[in-house]
């Protein structure tokens, strides 16, 4: 139970990271400064990332 | 209303003739038209000024009102032109804010979704999963690897029948041993029981029956130190009991000789009171010894 409560509430706190990497990224590139939106992109990609080899963890592999 | 020349002929009875007459009836129609005229324009000229004063404040008292009326109507118009700005600004700040909101929610929406499909194109869940499944297994064979001690040599038939075959035999030698065990307690208990038996017919032989029936009844199911421990205390408590019992009748049996030797014959009667097992010393002390055990 608490194990779930803690997944859901990490999994919560990376969406909400993802939305502001992706939120600066938009401020970046309108401000022109490319290298700062390169890593606001890259950041969201490993979010992202992460997240599908957590979904992946969860399933057995039996 | 008569004429001038009907009054002047009358006045002057004839003496003035028609010309005459036509004369001063024109030269006094002539004055009275000059005055008459002269008069006129004094009054149009007097009334012109009268009116004109007149026209002019009313003109102001217009000017003012329509003044005041305008400026409560610019300034009605004005509050409520305001008011409607206001109005307007607000509601297009809202929607403006509103908007704003949603389209910033919904283009961070579709930039993290257009970077789903991207990675999904790019590097597929099944790949993922794949990888994860794979990365999985080799960390659980390496700890089943870990947790049973089995290395490369191990993992040959040949080797792993042996450990096969030694695991059987170790099983087989455990129920056996188990067995063994059991059969060794059922011994050892019978080994006591019979050296208490011997222990017991030992220290037996030398008595007599009536003593040898007496503690074979107390000590025959006690342990063979129990019996060590005990066999003379419960002699001697048997033999007190005898003496005791011996005593008491060679008293009886004196007091009846006694008794025969007078004429008259006597009859005592006595109410024999039964020994109650807990006033009599003997017995307390030899349960007392008993509970010890």
């Amino acid at each position: 139970m608490n194990n779930n409560n803690i997944n859901n509430c990490m999994s919560k706190t990376k969406q909400v990271s993802e939305k502001q990497d992706i939120v600066n990224f938009l401020k970046a590139i309108s401000q022109k400064k490319y290298s700062e939106a390169n890593k606001y992109l890259q950041s969201a990609i490993d979010l992202k990332v992460k997240s599908k080899i957590n979904n992946a963890l969860k399933q057995n592999i039996f | 209303m008569a004429k001038i020349n009907d009054i002047l002929s009358e006045a002057t009875k004839g003496i003035l003739t028609e010309d005459v007459l036509k004369e001063i009836e024109a030269a006094f129609n002539t004055s009275v038209n000059e005055r008459a005229q002269l008069h006129v324009e004094k009054a149009l000229t007097e009334q012109d000024a009268d009116y004109s004063k007149k026209l002019e404040t009313l003109i102001e008292a217009i000017d003012t009102d329509h003044t005041n009326k305008l400026k409560k109507v610019v300034e009605a118009i004005e509050t409520d032109r305001a008011n409607k700005l206001k109005a307007v600004v607000v509601k297009y700040e809202k929607a403006l804010n509103n908007e704003a909101t949603s389209f910033k929610s919904s283009i961070v929406n579709e930039i993290s979704n257009y970077l789903d499909l991207y990675l999904e194109e790019k590097l597929p869940t099944a790949s993922i999963n794949e990888a994860v499944k794979n990365k999985k297994a080799v960390a659980l064979l390496e700890s089943l690897r870990n947790m049973l001690s089995v290395d490369m040599a191990v993992a040959k038939d040949s080797i792993r029948d042996a450990i096969v075959d030694g695991k059987h035999k170790l099983d087989e030698a455990a129920s056996q041993l188990e067995v063994a065990q059991k059969e060794v307690a059922k011994l050892t208990e019978e080994n006591k029981k019979l050296s208490a038996a011997l222990v017991l017919e030992e220290k037996l032989s030398t008595l007599q029956e009536d003593k040898k029936a007496y503690v074979k009844k107390v000590l025959g199911n006690k342990a063979a130190e129990f019996i060590k421990e005990n066999f003379d205390y419960t002699v001697k408590l048997f033999e007190r009991t005898e003496n005791e019992r011996l005593a008491t009748l060679k008293t009886e049996a004196v007091a009846e000789a006694v008794a025969t030797q007078v004429d008259r014959p006597v009859i005592e009667e006595k109410a024999s009171t039964p020994v109650s097992k807990e006033s009599d010393p003997y017995f307390n002390a030899y349960m007392g010894e008993l509970k010890k055990y």
